[in-house]
């Protein structure tokens, strides 16, 4: 079993091979003194070799993994080790120094690398260093310098951790930055990521640049999870150098999210994501209705299918791993790069966000599913929707197929004797100021008559908002083969579905 | 049903009246009054604003193919108010209202010339009750008097029982 090589366990482990692996090495660490480079030979090279000298077998299995990887610290020791023994390795420079080895913060002086042929700097684990080069002192002129990153909560195996540096987390910084990448290895971070490179010093491959004044940007985005992100700012990491850092991203469970990738985005859509897309407008468009003022928002989600807010959240997560443009809009958005759209509340309701003063707002929700969104528009302020509570009047086959049959709904007990029977009786208005009353033709498949009611809003008939609402149906008709009068008193609470029976039969006497 | 000629001048839901038209002689608790009924809280839905008024009940098919004997109930006071005309009215077609002390359909009150009402129906089977209780079967006829003695001749021809709002004849032919 491959294991992390440490400073616990170099000994039995770490064997320095008499050729490279250009040759037949014999040992996992290869000291190339001709070059001024180290190479790690990991058991993907070099399955077995003899461990006797350490104690094991003639052909035990080389544990030094690309996975698993070896610490700076175990690669300082094990030099140091071999340095003892070798008198011909002590004719040359010494390869590696350490500054700080519990923050593993350890440096490669004198000019010296690790093999970039298979780039071994990627076998490098829980560490950071500086690479000096050849000059003066040999630990004064730095060529590049590696910055250690590591995950310090549950990152799945599968998930695939990326990173961007940038001056700041502005989202035009982000959407522009070059600098965006995966980790090499999935799951859990463990890896070196290079923060400074100059070529003044001869090394053509360090490149030229510096981030390491910059802000570091961990993400993970994994379907079925809930999206992360930790910064160095987080980390309290203000410079950079060859020391590693803790960063707090996780994969969390997103138990709102239990769809389909392939059914949510891509070529295999299936309804009412094939209804959705996302836009961001030339002007914010303003959207009413809310409990709250009027709100402007510049992106919108739309959602011609009805899909639900569950839903939509799903087809947001999904934008959000796509690295590509994401607007259908005149504009461009990367969405790998971009914001993270919502977030579930402490009320378990999908939350859009506002950033760059740009909200979203969702559209094509069911009077049911508007409730379980709050929206921030472009200025910040959250808006959510007035409780509607839905009212489904089942009148019935033979009612439905009566054309002249007719439905009504009254308030019972208005104040100020506003009452049902009498001359001042009320009608119920729906959410949208519409008296609940019609033909039932108008019914669906399922003989049902359905409205919204303002239950937060509502004050007909003098009585206050937010209560309990007596109220009666009658559902009548005339004419030969019409239906009996019926008539049918609930009460409008505050529920999402209201199942109320008033299926008149069929008039023996009409 | 009759809209062309209506027998139902106003429905007054408040007092729970229904008016007559005049010039009447003659109408059917079932195909005029409720009929017209069900028509007018159709078309003028300021009359829905109250409980209903009328219910029929019976009507419904038995195993015979034969149906139940049909009949109008007066809901919650309803009455019927006639013209204020001195005819004779027929009222045909069985009627209760929903107040056993109270099964008269009809309120005269305020009427200076109110019409003679005959009460006729053509079924068989009879009920109804103004000062007096009387139960009326065609082989088997009962006659319960509460406030004084009747006498009533029997043989098997089918019956007809006219009451007036005045004097109670009952007669049987």
């Amino acid at each position: 079993m491959a294991v992390l090589i440490d400073h616990t366990n170099y000994t039995q482990y770490l064997k320095q091979s008499t050729q490279g692996r250009a040759g037949s090495p014999d040992g996992n660490v290869y000291f190339d003194t001709a070059t001024g480079t180290i190479e790690l030979i990991s058991v993907e090279e070099l399955a077995t070799f003899d461990h006797t000298s350490m104690g094991g077998g003639a052909s035990d299995p080389n544990q030094l993994t690309n996975a698993d990887g070896i610490t700076m610290r175990a690669l300082y020791l094990f030099e140091s080790q071999e340095r003892e023994a070798d008198e011909t390795l002590r004719t040359f420079k010494r390869g590696t120094g350490g500054k700080y080895k519990g923050a593993g913060a350890y440096s490669f002086i004198n000019g010296t690398k690790l093999d970039s042929t298979v780039d071994d700097r990627k076998k490098i684990r829980s560490s950071g260093f500086v690479e000096y080069a050849d000059v003066g002192d040999g630990e004064t002129a730095v060529d590049r310098i590696y910055h250690g990153v590591t995950s310090v909560s549950n990152v799945d195996a599968g998930s695939a951790p990326y990173y961007v540096f940038a001056a700041d987390d502005a989202e035009a910084t982000l959407q522009a930055a070059t600098t965006w990448a995966e980790f090499n290895r999935s799951g859990e971070v463990d890896e070196v990521v290079q923060v400074f490179g100059t070529t003044a010093n001869g090394d053509t491959g360090a490149g030229d640049f510096d981030y390491t004044d910059d802000l570091l940007i961990v993400r993970l985005r994994t379907w079925g999870n809930l999206p992360d992100e930790a910064t160095s700012d987080l980390s309290k990491i203000k410079k950079f150098d060859g020391f590693k850092g803790g960063y707090g991203v996780r994969d969390r469970v997103n138990p709102k999210n239990t769809f389909t990738l392939a059914d949510v985005y891509g070529g295999a859509q299936v309804s009412p994501w094939t209804g959705m897309s996302l836009e961001k407008l030339a002007t914010p468009q303003t959207e009413t209705g809310f409990n709250e003022a009027d709100g402007d928002f510049t992106w919108v989600l739309h959602n011609t299918e009805g899909g639900t807010a569950l839903e939509c959240a799903a087809y947001l997560d999904a934008l959000a791993m796509q690295d590509a443009d994401i607007d259908v809009g005149a504009g461009t958005y990367n969405g790998w790069k971009g914001r993270e759209w919502y977030v579930c509340n402490d009320d378990e309701k999908v939350q859009t966000v506002e950033l760059s003063g740009e909200g979203l707002f969702i559209e094509g929700l069911s009077s049911a599913e508007k409730l379980n969104v709050v929206l921030t528009d472009d200025a910040g302020d959250t808006k959510t929707y007035p409780f509607y509570s839905g009212v489904e009047i089942n009148v019935g086959a033979a009612a439905k197929g009566d054309a002249n049959a007719w439905y009504h709904v009254y308030y019972v007990d208005g104040a100020a004797g506003a009452d049902f029977d009498t001359a001042s009786a009320v009608v119920v208005n729906d959410s949208g100021g519409n008296p609940v009353k019609g033909v039932c033709s108008s019914a669906d498949g399922n003989n049902i008559i359905s409205f919204t009611y303002d239950y937060d809003g509502n004050t007909q008939a003098g009585l206050s908002a937010g209560v309990d609402k007596d109220v009666v149906v009658e559902v009548e008709s005339y004419g030969a083969n019409s239906i009996e009068p019926k008539i049918t008193y609930f009460t409008i609470t505050r529920s999402e579905t209201i199942s109320v029976l008033c299926d008149p039969p069929l008039d023996p006497n009409a | 049903m009759s809209v062309s000629s209506p027998v139902i001048a106003s429905i007054d839901g408040e007092a729970r009246r229904i008016y007559l038209n005049c010039g009447i002689d003659a109408f059917d608790w079932l195909t005029d009054v409720y009929a017209e009924y069900k028509y007018l809280r159709t078309t003028v839905e300021e009359l829905r604003k109250w409980y209903p008024l009328v219910r029929a009940k019976g009507g419904e098919l038995k195993e015979n193919g034969e149906r139940r004997e049909s009949y109008l109930v007066m809901i919650d006071g309803t009455r019927v108010v006639p013209c204020d005309e001195e005819v004779t009215l027929t009222a045909i077609g069985e009627i209760l209202t929903d107040n056993p002390g109270d099964q008269y359909p009809f309120d005269l009150t305020g009427l200076i010339t109110p019409p003679t009402i005959r009460l006729v129906n053509p079924n068989v089977q009879v009920r109804y009750s103004c000062v007096t209780s009387v139960e009326v079967m065609a082989d088997d006829i009962e006659i319960e008097v509460e406030d004084a003695p009747v006498e009533v001749e029997v043989d098997d021809t089918e019956p007809e029982v006219e009451i007036t709002n005045e004097v109670i004849n009952v007669e049987v032919k």
